[in-house]
């Protein structure tokens, strides 16, 4: 839980990492991105 | 004068493109009526940025004299101001005097890819493989158009090819990384992870390989291996978000509900 909330508070505006815990069981990852297609975070 | 001309050479070839614009500078002084001193001074001065003064200097060679490589030389100018259509007509004129000039080819093929135009990139890379086929960068620069165009598997069987052609360190890593890339893209995540390795290692400081294996590894659920990776990425850039998030799915798949727990 300590790195979903650490990603909504570095990338607020981001609603694709906004999770419902509560939804979380049987979900082994989000697509955030294609591969190669990484937003740069400076 | 051509002992200017020449030591210019030397000087262009090292990238001292200050000293080679010197040097030419005083060859045009010395024989002003002279085509390839403008043109040498047009080819350092795009070197080095001066793109405005190297449009000049090509244009006063084409005066004197109209060669396939001026022609290029002003593609190569007005690409870089993403002045495309002047760019493409100089490049057309140059390749239609000297139709097998793979350089002509190249800056026309990566002109064509800056305009999103893949498919006619990938024929001139094309027409310059007919020439020579196993140039690497040719073919680097064929599978990355190949990528952009979203045809994966071509991609991944030019940019084996490009690797058995022994490519030069400078871009032999985007090949294994576009490797991966592409295998991704088809979801076979299993065979991305020896090419991410293998940019990895020749550059480790690239965080953009060591995230993509990461992402790797967890879509195929080698997750202790996934939380290694993101463990580096998030040490070198603590404010990417995307790993911390995609790292949470990890830990959570191993039971850890903590990093600082995982050591």
């Amino acid at each position: 839980m300590e790195d979903f909330e650490k990603a909504k508070t570095l990338d607020p505006m981001n609603p694709a990492l906004v999770v419902n815990y509560k939804k979380l069981r049987g979900i082994t990852c989000i697509v955030l991105c294609e591969p190669g297609d990484e937003k740069i975070f400076t | 004068m051509s002992n200017y001309i020449q030591r210019g050479l030397v000087y262009q070839d090292m990238g001292n493109h200050q000293y080679a614009i010197t040097d030419f500078k005083t060859a045009i002084e010395i024989q002003p009526d002279y085509a390839l001193s403008h043109f040498h001074m047009g080819v350092s001065k795009l070197k080095s940025r001066l793109v405005h003064e190297a449009i000049q200097d090509f244009k006063a060679s084409k005066r004197i004299e109209e060669t396939p490589a001026v022609l290029d030389g002003l593609g190569c100018c007005y690409h870089a101001r993403q002045k495309f259509e002047k760019a493409i007509s100089y490049f057309d004129q140059a390749i239609e005097a000297k139709p097998y000039k793979v350089d002509f080819l190249k800056n026309r093929a990566q002109c064509y890819f800056d305009m999103h135009e893949y498919q006619k990139a990938i024929d001139d890379l094309d027409t310059a493989l007919h020439h020579n086929n196993s140039d690497p960068q040719v073919l680097y620069k064929q599978g990355i158009a190949y990528f952009a165009f979203k045809k994966y598997k071509k991609c991944i069987k030019t940019m084996k090819l490009a690797l058995q052609s022994k490519p030069f360190m400078t871009y032999e890593a985007d090949i294994f990384y576009h490797l991966g890339l592409a295998y991704c893209r088809l979801q076979k995540f299993e065979k991305s992870i020896f090419p991410y390795t293998e940019c990895i290692r020749k550059i480790p400081s690239d965080l953009r390989y060591i995230h993509e294996r990461a992402k790797a590894y967890q879509m195929i659920e080698e997750h202790k291996r996934a939380v290694d990776d993101f463990d580096i990425v998030i040490k070198k850039n603590p404010k990417n978000a995307h790993a911390y998030f995609r790292r949470a799915f990890s830990l959570k798949a191993l039971g850890v509900s903590d990093s600082r727990h995982l050591c």
